[in-house]
C-alpha cells in the first residue's frame, strides 16, 4: 500500500511543515551529537560542556518560542508525521517548560558542579537525550510514540541515578530504578499491544475514540481493551509515582544526586502528567456528554489521588533525609495533581498545567538548597540545615519561599496551583451534579476534603525543615557562638533568590499564565 | 496443518506475560528479573506480529512496532546491564535483597 | 496599577491612601534591609519612625471617614448613620460603576477602591473601610507601635525581628481592608511565616513547640476557610453583579466580592425561609444605586443586579447547590471554625497559652492585641454576612459556645500561676464576650438588643486590645526584673514601683469590668443583650464577671501587696516603659468615660448598618 505519487508529494509539503514544528527536538538531537564529538577535539574541551548543553537547550528554546504561528493552527487531524504526533499548543506549552526546566537544571549543574570536568559531557548528553524522550512523550499521538518516548526518557534517567560512580547508594539507587521501570515499561508495552490488536491500530485518537465510546455507551466493558487500559495506566502511573507504583521514587532520591533528583521530580512528572492529560481528554472526547466515564475511571482516579496524596504526605512526616523528603513531598504533590486529573474536565487540566509552572520553580529550587548543603556541609540530612537562615540569609529565606510555596501559602505560586486545583475539583462535583451524578457531587467535594486535610497534613514536614533550618541553633559555630557562614558561591545565591523572586510573581501576577494554559488545552 | 486462529497468540502471550511476571516477583537475582522483563517484552511483540498477521488495518504498523520494540528491548537490556554491573562493583553480587543501604 | 496612579485622569486618592495604610510597614520593612548591621539604634527608630507615620495615616483615615459620615448626615437624628455610607453600598456602586460600557472615573470620596487584579477569575484588589474596620486599623497600629518601644532591648538578629513585626503589621492592616474574599486570604495567611518565627527565634524555652502548634492550629483554620471561599466562588452569581446595559451573556459568573457573595447570601436566606417573593432588584438614579433608608418599610428587599431578570433568578438561584440547608450549614461551619481558631474560641484555643507564654512581651501584646481580633472581625465580616441562614439558625448555640469560652477561660484562669499563663486564659474569657454578642440573634422589634450586642462585641475587642496588650506589658516588666513569671513567689511590688503599681491596677480593674474603664462597656451592652436574647447564656455570662474580678484582684494582690524582700530592690519604670503603659492606661480611661464620644459616634453607623441589612432578611 505505498501511496501514490499525488499522496506522495501531498506527504512532502507537511513533512517539511511538521519538520520546521520539529525543529526544537532536532536541534537538541543535534546537540546530543555535537557533545559526543566535542570529546575527539581535546583542544576543544576547554569549553565546559555544560555551557554547551545549555546553549543548545536556550537555542531549542527559542526556536519553539518562535514556532509559536507554525504550531498554533497545527491542528491538522491526522497530526505531525502522518498522526505520530501531535505538535499542538499543549506540547508546545509542556515541551516549552520542559526545556525551560532544563536549561534551568543545566544552569544549577554549572553552579554546583555536580558532573566533574570529565564526566560533564556525558552527564549532558543524558540529560538532553532524557529531556528529547520526555518532549516526545508529552507530544505523542501514536501508542508507539507512546512507548517510544517512555523508554527514551526512562533510559537516560536510568543512567543518570546511578551517575556518581563509585558510591553504594547511586548504584543502588539505579537498580532499584531500573528493575522497576523496566517492569512497568514491559507492562505498559503489553497493554499497548492488547490495544492495537482490539483497534487494530496504535493511533491515540482512534484507540481513545473507541474506547471512550466503549466504557461511556455501553454497560460492560470487554476484557482485552479494559485491560489494555489498566497496563497502560501502570506505565503512566509509575513515571508519575502515584501509589501503588511509587516505591522506587524515595530510595531513588536518597540515591541520586540532588540535581537528578530534581530532573526526575519534575520534568518527568511534567511529562507524565501532560501525556496523562492528554488521554484522558480525549476519552473524554469520545463522549462529552456522558458522565460514566467520570463515573467509572474519574472515581477510580480520585481514589488513587487521594491515597497517594494521603501516604506521601504520611510518609514524609517521619522522615530525616531532605531529598527522601522531598521525595515523598514530590508522591504527595502528584496526588493533588491526579486531583485535578482526575476531574476529566478542561477547567481540571488547565490547573494542572498551571500547577506544573509553579511546581517547577519551587521544586527546582528545594532540590538546589539541598545540592548546596551537600556542597557545602556535606550532609543532606535536615540536621545538616541547622540555623541556615542564621548562616546563610540568602539561601535560608529562599529555603523557606519554596517550602512555603510547597505547603502553598499566598501570596507565593504554589499557593496559586493550590488553589486552581482544588476549585477546579470543586467545580467538577458542582458540574456533574449538574448533568445528572450527584454521586460525582459527593466524591469531588471529598476530595476537596481530602486536599485540604492533607494540606495541614504537610505542614508537619514543611515546618520540620523551616524549624531546622530557622529555629535551631548552627551547630558550627566559630568561637564566640556565632555561626559560621555557609559560604555558598555568589552565583548559587543570586540563582536561588532569583528562583523566589520569580515564585513570587508568580503568585500574584498568574492572570497570563492561566489564559495560556486555558488555550492550550483549547 | 491446523490454522490457528487469533484467540489461540492472544492466549500464547497472555501465557507469556504471566511467565514473565512470576518472574519478576520470585527472581531475587537481577539478571533473572531482567529476563522476566524480556519475557514480557516478547510477550507484547507476540501480540504485535499475531495482529499483524489477522487485522487487516494493522499490517504495516504491527511489523513496526515489533521492529522497534526490539531495538528499543536491546537498549534498555544494555543500560540495565551497565547498571548492574555498577551495583556489582560496589556489592561484590546482583542480588537485589542485597539493595538495602536506601530505606526508611 | 501603576499606571492609573501616574495618569491623572484615573487618579484616586483612596487608592493612594489606602494602599499606603497597608503597605507602608512592609516599605518600612525593605528600607531596614539596607541600613547596615551595625547600626542597630537606627534600625529601632527606623522602625518606630514606620509605626507611627502608619498610625498617622489610620488617624488621617479616620478624619476622612468623618467627611465621609458628614456628607450624608442631616444632624437631625441620633447618629450618623445613612445607607448610602454602608460599606456594602459603596462596594456594590463601585462595582457597579466599573460594569459600565464606558467605565466611570473613580470616585475619590467613597473610602473605597477596587481595580482588578485577576480578570479572568474577578479577583479585585479592592480595599474599603467602614466604621469598625477603622477602629482595629486604629488599635493595630497603636499596639504595634507600643510594641516596638516594648521591644528596644531586643538585640538578637534585630533586623529580622522589626521586619517580621513589620510585615505582620501589613498583614493584619491589609486583612482588615480586603472586602474581596481572596485578597483577605492572601493577607491572613501573610501573617502566618512572620508569627512563626516571632515566637520560634526569639520566644522562651518551649518557643519551637509553641510556634510550630501556632502554625498548625492556624493553618486548619485558614484551610478550612479556603474550602468556604472555593465553594463560594463556585456559586453562579450572574444575577447579583451588574452588567454592562445591553449586556446579553449568558454564561456563568463567578466572583470572589464578599458583598456581592453577601448579598447572594441574604437571597438564600428569603428563599429558605419562605419569603422568596421580597427579593427585589436594585434600583439606579441618575448612575447611583438607591440605598435602602432604614425607615423604608418597604417589604422587598433589594438583593438582585440591577437590571436582572427577577423570576428567572430566582427559579436559578433555587436550582443551586447553594440554596439548600445543608450546603448553608457546611458554609456557616467552615467560616466559623476558620476564624474561631483565631478567637480563640473553645475548645480550638490550645495554642494560645502556650504562644502566648513562649513569644516575647511585645509579641504576646500583638497576639493578644491585634490578631485574636482577626477571628472576631472574620466573624463579623465574613462569617455572619455570607452565610446568614445558617448562622440566624444556629445562632443560640454559637451564643452557647462563646458563653463556654467565657466561663472555662475564667475558671481555667483561676487556676493559674504562671502570670502570662493566666492572661492568656482571661483572654479566651474576654475574647468569648465578643462570641455571645455576636450571636445574639433577635428578630423584629428586638433586633436593637442584637445592635447593642453587636456594639458590645466590637468594643470589647477594642477594650481587649488594650487591657490585654498592657497586661501583657506588665508582666514583660515584671519579668524582666523578676526574671520569673510565677505569682506565688511576686509580691510587694507597690513599694518600690508605686507609679507602675498606679498603671497598671487602673488596666487591671479595666480588664475586669469596672464601670468608668473601657472593659465594662462592651461586657454591660454584651450582657444586657444577651439577656434579652437567651436568660440560659446571659447568667453564665454574668456569673463569669465576679469569676473575672475574683481571679484578677487575687492576681493584683499576689502580685503588688504585701512586702517581699526579693522585690523590694527592683527599679521604677524608665520613661521608655511608662510612655507604654501610660498610654494605655489614658486610653482605658478615655474609652470607659466616652465611649460614645471616642468611639461610637463613628463606628456605630457601619454596625447600624450591618444589623440592618441582616434584621431586614429575617422577616
Amino acid at each position: 500500500m505505498l501511496p501514490n505519487s499525488e499522496q506522495f508529494s501531498a506527504l512532502l509539503s507537511t513533512l517539511s511543515a511538521d519538520l520546521v514544528a520539529f525543529l526544537p527536538e532536532l536541534i537538541l538531537a543535534g546537540g546530543i551529537t555535537l557533545l559526543l564529538f566535542l570529546r575527539l577535539f581535546p583542544q576543544l574541551c576547554r569549553v565546559h560542556s555544560g555551557f554547551v548543553a545549555a546553549g543548545v537547550v536556550a537555542l531549542a528554546l527559542t526556536t519553539l518560542l518562535g514556532n509559536g504561528h507554525v504550531t498554533t493552527n497545527a491542528d491538522w487531524e491526522p497530526g505531525a508525521f502522518t498522526g505520530l504526533l501531535r505538535l499542538d499548543l499543549f506540547s508546545q506549552f509542556l515541551r516549552g517548560l520542559l526545556l525551560l526546566f532544563t536549561l534551568l537544571l543545566l544552569l544549577l549543574c554549572d553552579q554546583t558542579g555536580i558532573p566533574d570536568r570529565d564526566d560533564s559531557a556525558d552527564f549532558c548528553v543524558l540529560l538532553l537525550g532524557g529531556t528529547l524522550g520526555l518532549m516526545l512523550m508529552t507530544s505523542a499521538n501514536h501508542l508507539l510514540m507512546v512507548f517510544i518516548g517512555l523508554e527514551m526518557a526512562s533510559l537516560p534517567s536510568y543512567a543518570l541515578a546511578g551517575f556518581l560512580k563509585g558510591q553504594r547508594t547511586g548504584s543502588e539507587a539505579a537498580l532499584k530504578y531500573v528493575v522497576y521501570g523496566a517492569a512497568s515499561a514491559g507492562v505498559t508495552l503489553y497493554g499497548i499491544s492488547l490495544l492495537t490488536a482490539v483497534f487494530g491500530t496504535g493511533n491515540l485518537v482512534t484507540v481513545t475514540q473507541g474506547l471512550g465510546h466503549m466504557i461511556a455507551d455501553s454497560e460492560s466493558v470487554p476484557l482485552l481493551p479494559m485491560a489494555g487500559l489498566c497496563f497502560l495506566f501502570v506505565g503512566f502511573g509509575f513515571k508519575l509515582a502515584a501509589v501503588p507504583f511509587q516505591f522506587w521514587l524515595p530510595d531513588v532520591f536518597e540515591g541520586a544526586a540532588a540535581e537528578v533528583s530534581a530532573f526526575l521530580s519534575v520534568a518527568s512528572k511534567a511529562a507524565a502528567v501532560g501525556l496523562t492529560a492528554r488521554v484522558l481528554l480525549l476519552l473524554q472526547e469520545a463522549n462529552p456528554e456522558s458522565v460514566r466515564l467520570a463515573e467509572t475511571l474519574g472515581i477510580a482516579l480520585a481514589v488513587v489521588a487521594t491515597i497517594t496524596a494521603t501516604w506521601g504526605n504520611l510518609a514524609a512526616l517521619t522522615q530525616t533525609n531532605l531529598k527522601r523528603m522531598l521525595g515523598y513531598s514530590t508522591i504527595a504533590h502528584a496526588g493533588y495533581m491526579l486531583m485535578a486529573l482526575s476531574t476529566l474536565r478542561k477547567d481540571g487540566m488547565a490547573a494542572v498545567l498551571v500547577y506544573l509552572v509553579m511546581y517547577l520553580v519551587m521544586n527546582l529550587g528545594a532540590f538546589a538548597v539541598v545540592a548546596v548543603l551537600r556542597n557545602r556541609t556535606g550532609a543532606e540530612t535536615i540536621a545538616a540545615c541547622r540555623g541556615l537562615i542564621a548562616r546563610s540569609p540568602a539561601v535560608g529565606v529562599s529555603l523557606t519561599i519554596f517550602l512555603a510555596s510547597l505547603l502553598g501559602l499566598p501570596p507565593l505560586g504554589g499557593f496559586v496551583g493550590k488553589f486552581l486545583v482544588f476549585s477546579a475539583v470543586y467545580d467538577a462535583g458542582q458540574a456533574y451534579a449538574v448533568a445528572g451524578s450527584p454521586t460525582l457531587e459527593w466524591v469531588y467535594s471529598l476530595l476537596l476534603g481530602v486536599g485540604i486535610v492533607n494540606t495541614v497534613v504537610s505542614a508537619g514536614y514543611y515546618l520540620a525543615v523551616l524549624r531546622s533550618a530557622g529555629l535551631d541553633e548552627a551547630e558550627a559555630t566559630d568561637a564566640s557562638g556565632h555561626a559560621l557562614p555557609l559560604g555558598e558561591p555568589w552565583g548559587v545565591a543570586v540563582y536561588l533568590v532569583g528562583l523566589s523572586i520569580v515564585l513570587l510573581i508568580l503568585g500574584l501576577v498568574w492572570n497570563p499564565l492561566i489564559t495560556l494554559a486555558t488555550s492550550a488545552i483549547r | 496443518m491446523v490454522e490457528f486462529g487469533f484467540p489461540a497468540f492472544l492466549v500464547l502471550s497472555a501465557f507469556l506475560f504471566a511467565c514473565g511476571l512470576t518472574c519478576l516477583a520470585t527472581k531475587r537475582n537481577a539478571i533473572g528479573i531482567l529476563m522476566g522483563v524480556e519475557l514480557i517484552l516478547n510477550a507484547a511483540n507476540l501480540n504485535f506480529v499475531a495482529a499483524a498477521r489477522f487485522v487487516p488495518t494493522f499490517r504495516l504498523e504491527g511489523q513496526v512496532f515489533a521492529v522497534l520494540v526490539i531495538v528499543l528491548a536491546a537498549a534498555e537490556a544494555a543500560v540495565a546491564l551497565a547498571i548492574f554491573l555498577n551495583f556489582y562493583n560496589n556489592h561484590a553480587t546482583v542480588n537485589v535483597e542485597n539493595a538495602t543501604d536506601l530505606k526508611g | 496599577m501603576l499606571d492609573s496612579l501616574l495618569d491623572s485622569t484615573e487618579r484616586e486618592t483612596d487608592l493612594v491612601w489606602l494602599s499606603v495604610l497597608t503597605f507602608l510597614p512592609i516599605l518600612c520593612a525593605a528600607g531596614l534591609m539596607v541600613i547596615p548591621g551595625r547600626f542597630k539604634e537606627w534600625m529601632r527608630w527606623w522602625s518606630l519612625l514606620g509605626a507611627c507615620a502608619t498610625l498617622t495615616v489610620a488617624a488621617c483615615t479616620l478624619i476622612d471617614y468623618h467627611r465621609l459620615l458628614d456628607s450624608h448626615s442631616d444632624r437631625t437624628t441620633r447618629s450618623l448613620y445613612h445607607p448610602a455610607n454602608r460599606l456594602d453600598h459603596r462596594a456594590d456602586q463601585a462595582a457597579y460603576d466599573a460594569a459600565q460600557a464606558v467605565p466611570k472615573p473613580f470616585s475619590s470620596f467613597n473610602m473605597f477602591t477596587r481595580r482588578a487584579w485577576n480578570e479572568r477569575f474577578d479577583i479585585n484588589y479592592s480595599l474599603g473601610v467602614d466604621g469598625v474596620s477603622l477602629a482595629l486599623i486604629l488599635l493595630t497600629a497603636l499596639v504595634t507601635l507600643c510594641a516596638l518601644v516594648a521591644s528596644w532591648k531586643i538585640d538578637q538578629q534585630l533586623r529580622g525581628y522589626l521586619a517580621m513585626i513589620l510585615i505582620l503589621e501589613s498583614g493584619v492592616i491589609g486583612a482588615f481592608l480586603a472586602v474581596d474574599l481572596f485578597l483577605f486570604y492572601v493577607f491572613y495567611e501573610l501573617m502566618l511565616f512572620p508569627m512563626y518565627f516571632l515566637i520560634g527565634i526569639w520566644g522562651g524555652g518551649r518557643r519551637k513547640y509553641a510556634a510550630v502548634k501556632f502554625v498548625i492550629y492556624t493553618l486548619f483554620g485558614s484551610v478550612c476557610l479556603l474550602a468556604a471561599i472555593i465553594t463560594l466562588y463556585s456559586v453562579d452569581v450572574r444575577d447579583f453583579v451588574p452588567k454592562p446595559a445591553g449586556d446579553l451573556r449568558t454564561e456563568e459568573v463567578h466572583t470572589f466580592d464578599s458583598v456581592t457573595l453577601s448579598r447572594v447570601g441574604r437571597a438564600v436566606m428569603l428563599v429558605l425561609s419562605g419569603q422568596e417573593e421580597r427579593i427585589g432588584v436594585q434600583t439606579v438614579a441618575h448612575g447611583q444605586l438607591v440605598p435602602t433608608m432604614p425607615d423604608d418599610t418597604n417589604a422587598t428587599v433589594p438583593l438582585l443586579a440591577p437590571g436582572a431578570d427577577r423570576e428567572a433568578a430566582i427559579a436559578r438561584l433555587k436550582a443551586a447547590t447553594i440554596c439548600t440547608p445543608t450546603f448553608q450549614y457546611i458554609l456557616f461551619a467552615l467560616l466559623f471554625v476558620g476564624f474561631a481558631v483565631k478567637v480563640p474560641i473553645f475548645p480550638l484555643h490550645s495554642w494560645l497559652p502556650d504562644a502566648h507564654v513562649e513569644a516575647p512581651t511585645p509579641v504576646s501584646m500583638i497576639l493578644a492585641g491585634v490578631l485574636l481580633k482577626l477571628g472576631g472581625y472574620g466573624l463579623f465580616r465574613f462569617a455572619f454576612p455570607l452565610a446568614p441562614w445558617a448562622a440566624s439558625e444556629l445562632c443560640w448555640y454559637v451564643g452557647l459556645i462563646g458563653a463556654i469560652s467565657i466561663v472555662y477561660g475564667a475558671i481555667v484562669a483561676m487556676g493559674q500561676t504562671d502570670f502570662k499563663k493566666l492572661l492568656a486564659y482571661s483572654s479566651v474569657s474576654h475574647m468569648g464576650y465578643v462570641v455571645l454578642g455576636l450571636a445574639t440573634w433577635s428578630a423584629g422589634a428586638r433586633a436593637e438588643y442584637w445592635e447593642m450586642g453587636v456594639d458590645g462585641a466590637i468594643f470589647q475587642m477594642l477594650a481587649h486590645g488594650i487591657t490585654a496588650s498592657a497586661l501583657f506589658f506588665v508582666v514583660g516588666m515584671v519579668y524582666e526584673r523578676a526574671h520569673h513569671r510565677d505569682l506565688n513567689r511576686l509580691g510587694g511590688l507597690m513599694e518600690p514601683m508605686p507609679a507602675f503599681g498606679g498603671a497598671s491596677a487602673i488596666l487591671f480593674f479595666a480588664s475586669l469590668g469596672l464601670p468608668g474603664l473601657c472593659g465594662f462597656v462592651g461586657e454591660f451592652l454584651v450582657i444586657l443583650s444577651a439577656w434579652n436574647f437567651s436568660y440560659a447564656l446571659a447568667i453564665p455570662a454574668i456569673l463569669t464577671t465576679v469569676l473575672t474580678a475574683a481571679y484578677l484582684l487575687w492576681t493584683w494582690q499576689r502580685v503588688y501587696f504585701g512586702t517581699n524582700p526579693d522585690t523590694a530592690q527592683f527599679a521604677e519604670m524608665t520613661p521608655r516603659e511608662s510612655s507604654v503603659l501610660l498610654t494605655f492606661a489614658a486610653l482605658a480611661v478615655a474609652l470607659g468615660v466616652l465611649p460614645g464620644f471616642l468611639i461610637f459616634q463613628w463606628m456605630e453607623p457601619s454596625i447600624q448598618g450591618w444589623v440592618d441589612a441582616l434584621v431586614r432578611v429575617r422577616g
